[in-house]
C-alpha cells in the first residue's frame, strides 16, 4: 500500500484550503518566583494534514481535548502555529500574517471567518445588535456611512431576524437568535471560508435544526466552504460531505459521511460511531465501549496513540506511529490493522 | 411487583417569584414512575424537568415555591412530609445525580470523606468502616486502585470519574429511586456510553428505579421503558418508548422527533420547528406550544387541553384527541 | 392556523440598554437614594456656601472675647475656640470635602486604569512588572509615608497643604483599584468576542476602547464610588492629627482643634464630625446601590 498524501502542489492546488503538516504545542510552564521554566509539551495538534474543497463542508469530529479547536484557531492565525503550512485560495497564509502587509492581511480576514462555540460570549454585551453588525463594515471601510444601516437590515434578514432587533441588546435575545446574529456578523464581509465552532452546542433540540438548515441554505445561496467542528455526530454527519476524525491531536480517518457512517476503518471511529445513542429499534449493532479515558496531550502513548484503548492493540501498534493512508478512493486510514 | 407505582406526581406546579416576574417553571405536570422500571423525561430547557427533579426531593431552590400538587412515594405525600421526615428520605430511599459532574462534588474535601459523609449520615458505622465501604463503593463504580484514590480531590480526577463517583454517592445507601438530570450531557460520548451501560448494570444490580432526565433523544431511547415528554413546564404526551417513537401522538413530540439531526436521517428530511421556546414569565395562553404547532386551533389558544388516555398506558394532552 | 410568534407589545417595545435597565435597578434602590440625597445636600452646601450661611470665613468673634460660644440663634452650630462661627466653617467644610474627595479620585482613577489596562492586556513580562511594583505599594505603609513626607515638606507644604494632601493619597491609593481593572481587562480579553473581532480584523486600538473599556470603566466607577467616601476620611484623619495647615476650612482640622476641649464645647467638634460622617456614609450608600444595579447579570 502506497502512501498518497493529500497535499499538492503550492499555489496551484485546486484545493480551496489545504494544510501541511501543522503542528500546534503549548509550552507547559513551571512557575517559580523569579523565573518561569518550560517543563514539557502539550500535543495539542500534531502533524495535521488535509484539503477541503471548495463548496464542500468537511466535518471535524473528536472527543474533548483532541485538539480540533485549537486546529481551527491556528487556521486562521489567532493562535500562531508552531510549524505547517496553510494555503487558502493559493495564498501561503502564515506568510501573509507575518509579513505585516495589512491589506493582504485585512484581505485574508475578510474571506477566512469563525462562529464561535458560546453564543452567550461571543456578542459583545455592551453593544447593540445594529453596531455589532455594523463593525466589520467599519472596520474593512468598505461601505458608506449611509449604506451600512441598510446593509445591517438585509443582514438581519438573511439570517431570519427582523429589522426591529437591530436596537437590542445581546442579552435580550435567546441562545439560537444570538448564534443567527453571530452568523451574520461573520457573513456580513462575504467570506469565502467559514469554520464553524460547535454550531448548534448549547441549543435547545428544537432550534438545532432552525440553525442547521439555515447554514445549509447560506452554503448552497452564497457558496461557502464549510470547516464544521464538533463533538456531537449527529450534527455533524448531518452537514458534512466529508468527515475527519481526530484523536489526541492527529486525523485517524478521513472519509465521506458514508462511509464515515456505515463502514468505518479505524477501531476509534468505530467506537465513536456506535456510541452515539441511536433511535433505532432495529439497530442490533454491537456497542464498542471503550476502556478508560482519553490520556493526556502531554505525554502522548507511544506508537499509535489509541492503543492502549484499542480492542484490536498488536505489538507494532505500540512501537511505530500509522500513517494516514488511502485505502479506498477517498478514504484515509491510520492504523496498522487496516493499512497492513 | 413489577407493576407497583412507585412514583405519582399529580398536578405540580412550581413557581419561581423573581424580579422580572413569576416564572411558571412547572405548571401541571403529571407523571408516574413503576416499580423497577425507567421513565425518561424528555424536554428542552425551560420544560421544567429539572425542577420536578428537585421537586420531588424537596430542594427547589429560592425564590422557587412548590404551589400545589401531590408527590406521591409509595403512597404518602412527599410535599405534606416536614423536614426532619425528608432527611431520612434523602439519600436513603431518593438520590439524585446531576448533570455537571464539576460542580456537584465538593471541591475542598476528598471524595473518601464526601463518600463516608453520606454513608454516615444514613447508617451508624465509624469512620474506619464507612472508609471500608466507600472503597467498596468505588470499587462496585468501576474505579480502579479505589484504596488510592479516595486521597484524591474531585479536581484531580477526569469528568467521565467524577460523575461515577457522584453516581457513587447517591447509592451509597441503596435508594430505592434514582433520579439523574443529564447525567452524561456534559461528557464526551464514549465516556457517555460507559456511563450508561454501567447505570443499567446498576440498575439491574440493585433493582433500582430510575427516572432519567434528558433532552437527548437517543440516550432516552437507549435507556427508558417509558418516556414523558414535558414542554413549558407540562406534560405533553406519556407513553412506552416504542409507541413515543413511532407512533407519538402529540404535534410536539412528533415535531421534536423528526426535527432533530440524527445519523442516517437524510438531510432534506430534517424537519424544522419555527419559533423559539416560550417565555415563562408570559406563556402562551392555553396550550402552550400553540403558537408553534402546526394544527392549532383557536381553541388551543384558549384551553389548556387536559391529559387524556388514549388507552394502553399512552396519555396525550393535545385538543386534536377528545 | 397560525399564530404570530412575537406579541404586538414585542414588536413595538424598544430593547432596554444596560444602562437603563441598570439606572432602573438603581432608582428602586432605597438604601442608593438616601445616598444620593446625602451627597446632594453637600454639594448644595458646597455650592451655595456663601449664600447659605449668615457670615462669612473671616468673620471673628475672638476680639469680642466670644470663644466657645454654646449654639444660639445668631449662632446656630456655636463658636468655636478661635471664636469662628461653627456654622459657617463647617458649611464651607463641605467644599474642601468634595474637592479633596473629586481630586484624590479622579488620580487614583487615572492610574488604576492606565496600569490595569496596560497590564491586564500586554500580560506578559509587563504584566509582571507591573504587578509587582503593584504588590509592593500595597505593602509599603504609604499613610504613615504620607504624613512623613508632610511634616518634612512642612514648610513648602503650607498654602497649598490640602491638595497636597489630596495629591498624595490618590498617588498612593491606586493599586487595589488597579488590580481590579486587570482582572477585569484579562476577562474580557479572553472572551470570545475579543478572539471574533481579531478573526474580523479589528485592530487592538479599536478592540481596547470600543470593546474592553466600556467594560471596565462601569466596574472602576463602582470601586472609586466608595473611594470618595474613604479618601475623605482618610484627608480628614490626615488634618485630625494635626498635620497640614491648621488653619484650612476642612473638617478633619476643625475636630482637632476642638480636642482639647472636646467636653465643654463639644459643637466644634461634634458638627463638623457628624457633617463628615453623613458625607462619608452618602458615597459608600451611592456606591453599594451602584453595585447592585450594575452588576451584570446574563438574562438567559
Amino acid at each position: 500500500m502506497h502512501v498518497i498524501s493529500t497535499s499538492s502542489k503550492v499555489n496551484n492546488s485546486e484545493h480551496l484550503i489545504e494544510v501541511k503538516g501543522l503542528v500546534k504545542y503549548f509550552p507547559v510552564l513551571s512557575r517559580g518566583i523569579i523565573r518561569t521554566k518550560r517543563i514539557g509539551w502539550v500535543h495539542a495538534v500534531d502533524n495535521v494534514s488535509f484539503h477541503i474543497d471548495e463548496g464542500e463542508t468537511l466535518g471535524l469530529v473528536g472527543e474533548s481535548g483532541c485538539g480540533k479547536t485549537t486546529l481551527a484557531r491556528t487556521i486562521l492565525y489567532l493562535i500562531p502555529p508552531t510549524s505547517g503550512t496553510v494555503y487558502f485560495d493559493g495564498e501561503n497564509v502564515f506568510e501573509v500574517f507575518k509579513s505585516g502587509d495589512k491589506s493582504k492581511i485585512m484581505e485574508l480576514r475578510r474571506k477566512m471567518q469563525i462562529l464561535f462555540q458560546n453564543p452567550y460570549t461571543f456578542l459583545d454585551p455592551r453593544m447593540t445588535v445594529k453596531e455589532i453588525l455594523s463593525e466589520p463594515f467599519e472596520v474593512h471601510g468598505v461601505l458608506d456611512k449611509e449604506k451600512i444601516t441598510d446593509a445591517v437590515f438585509k443582514l438581519l434578514d438573511m439570517v431570519g431576524l427582523e429589522p426591529y432587533h437591530a436596537d437590542r441588546y445581546p442579552h435580550e435575545f435567546s441562545g439560537g437568535q444570538r448564534r443567527r446574529i453571530s452568523i451574520a456578523r461573520a457573513l456580513a464581509l462575504e467570506p469565502k471560508f467559514l469554520i464553524l465552532d460547535e454550531p448548534v452546542a448549547s441549543l435547545d433540540m428544537s432550534i438545532r435544526s432552525q440553525i442547521l438548515k439555515l447554514l445549509i441554505k447560506l452554503q448552497q445561496e452564497k457558496k461557502l466552504t464549510y470547516l464544521c467542528i464538533s463533538h456531537d455526530l449527529n450534527s455533524i454527519l448531518h452537514v458534512s460531505d466529508r468527515v475527519a476524525v481526530m484523536y489526541l491531536g492527529k486525523f485517524v480517518e478521513i472519509a465521506d459521511v458514508e462511509t464515515i457512517f456505515k463502514k468505518p476503518a479505524h477501531p476509534y471511529t468505530k467506537a465513536l460511531i456506535s456510541a452515539v445513542p441511536v433511535i433505532d429499534p432495529k439497530t442490533g449493532r454491537e456497542r464498542i465501549i471503550l476502556q478508560g479515558e482519553v490520556p493526556s496531550a502531554i505525554n502522548p502513548p507511544k506508537g499509535c496513540r489509541f492503543h492502549p484503548r484499542c480492542p484490536h492493540t498488536k505489538d507494532i501498534c505500540k512501537k511505530r506511529e500509522p500513517q494516514l493512508v488511502e485505502i479506498e478512493k477517498g478514504h484515509l486510514c491510520a492504523c496498522h490493522l487496516v493499512s497492513g | 411487583m413489577k407493576d407497583e407505582i412507585l412514583l405519582n406526581v399529580v398536578g405540580l406546579k412550581v413557581y419561581f417569584y423573581t424580579r422580572a416576574g413569576v416564572v411558571r417553571a412547572v405548571d401541571g405536570v403529571n407523571f408516574n414512575v413503576r416499580q423497577k422500571e425507567t421513565l425518561g423525561l424528555i424536554g428542552e430547557s425551560g420544560s421544567g424537568k429539572s425542577v420536578t427533579c428537585l421537586s420531588i426531593l424537596r430542594i427547589v431552590p429560592n425564590p422557587g415555591k412548590i404551589i400545589s400538587g401531590k408527590i406521591l412515594y409509595k403512597g404518602e405525600d412527599l410535599l405534606e412530609k416536614d423536614e426532619s421526615e425528608m432527611l431520612n428520605i434523602r439519600g436513603k430511599e431518593i438520590a439524585m445525580i446531576f448533570q455537571d459532574p464539576a460542580t456537584s462534588l465538593d471541591p475542598l474535601f476528598t471524595i473518601g470523606d464526601q463518600l463516608a459523609e453520606v454513608i454516615r449520615l444514613h447508617r451508624k458505622v465509624d469512620k474506619k468502616e464507612a472508609e471500608k465501604l466507600a472503597i467498596e463503593l468505588l470499587q462496585t463504580v468501576g474505579i480502579p486502585d479505589a484504596e488510592s484514590k479516595i486521597r484524591n480531590y474531585p479536581w484531580e480526577l477526569s469528568g467521565g470519574m467524577r460523575q461515577r463517583i457522584a453516581i457513587a454517592r447517591a447509592l451509597a445507601c441503596k435508594p430505592r429511586l434514582l433520579l439523574a438530570d443529564e447525567p452524561t450531557t456534559n461528557l464526551d460520548v464514549t465516556i457517555q456510553a460507559q456511563i450508561l451501560d454501567f447505570l443499567k448494570e446498576l440498575k439491574e444490580k440493585f433493582g433500582m428505579t430510575l427516572v432519567l432526565v434528558s433532552h437527548d433523544m437517543g440516550v432516552v431511547y437507549e435507556m427508558a421503558d417509558r418516556v414523558a415528554v414535558l414542554y413549558a413546564g407540562r406534560t405533553c404526551e406519556i407513553a412506552d418508548k416504542n409507541t413515543i417513537f413511532r407512533e407519538a401522538k402529540h404535534p410536539y413530540t412528533e415535531a421534536l422527533i423528526t426535527s432533530v439531526p440524527r445519523i442516517g436521517v437524510r438531510r432534506e428530511s430534517l424537519k424544522v420547528i419555527p419559533g423559539e421556546v416560550p417565555d415563562l414569565v408570559n406563556p402562551p395562553s392555553g396550550c402552550r406550544f400553540h403558537p408553534r404547532c402546526k394544527y392549532a386551533e383557536p381553541i388551543c389558544r384558549k384551553e389548556q387541553p387536559p391529559l387524556i388516555d388514549l388507552g394502553g398506558g399512552h396519555l396525550v394532552a393535545c385538543h386534536l384527541y377528545k | 392556523m397560525r399564530f404570530s410568534l412575537f406579541s404586538k407589545k414585542e414588536k413595538r417595545q424598544k430593547g432596554l440598554g444596560r444602562w437603563e435597565l441598570a439606572w432602573l435597578r438603581f432608582k428602586e434602590n432605597k438604601f442608593a437614594l438616601t445616598g444620593c440625597f446625602l451627597v446632594g445636600i453637600q454639594c448644595f452646601f458646597a455650592i451655595f456656601a456663601p449664600i447659605i450661611t449668615p457670615y462669612s470665613l473671616d468673620s471673628e468673634w475672638y476680639t469680642q472675647g466670644l470663644i466657645n460660644v454654646p449654639p444660639s440663634l445668631e449662632h446656630p452650630f456655636g463658636i468655636d475656640k478661635l471664636g469662628r462661627d461653627v456654622f459657617t466653617w463647617t458649611i464651607y467644610g463641605a467644599r474642601t470635602a468634595l474637592y479633596v474627595g473629586l481630586l484624590s479620585t479622579a488620580i487614583t482613577f487615572a492610574i488604576a486604569l492606565l496600569v490595569g489596562l496596560v497590564s491586564g492586556y500586554l500580560g506578559g513580562l509587563v504584566d509582571e512588572i507591573l504587578m509587582r511594583f503593584t504588590d509592593a505599594l500595597m505593602i509599603f505603609p504609604s499613610y504613615l509615608f504620607i504624613l512623613l513626607l508632610i511634616k518634612i515638606l512642612g514648610e513648602l507644604a503650607y498654602g497649598f497643604s490640602i491638595t497636597f494632601i489630596a495629591i498624595l493619597i490618590g498617588l498612593f491609593g491606586w493599586p487595589g483599584d488597579a488590580r481590579i481593572v486587570r482582572g477585569q481587562v484579562k476577562m474580557l480579553k479572553g472572551m470570545d468576542f475579543v478572539e471574533g473581532c481579531i478573526a474580523l480584523g479589528v485592530s487592538q486600538t479599536r478592540i481596547i476602547f470600543k470593546h474592553i473599556l466600556p467594560g471596565v470603566i462601569p466596574i472602576l466607577v463602582v470601586s472609586n464610588m466608595t473611594g470618595i467616601g474613604w479618601r475623605i476620611m482618610e484627608v480628614a484623619s490626615i488634618t485630625f492629627l494635626g498635620f497640614g495647615d491648621p488653619t484650612i476650612c476642612d473638617w478633619g482640622a476643625m475636630m482637632n482643634l476642638g480636642r482639647d476641649v472636646l467636653i465643654s464645647a463639644w459643637w466644634q467638634t461634634v458638627f463638623p464630625g457628624f457633617f463628615l460622617f453623613l458625607t462619608v456614609l452618602g458615597f459608600n450608600m451611592i456606591a453599594d446601590g451602584l453595585a447592585d444595579a450594575l452588576n451584570p447579570r446574563l438574562v438567559r
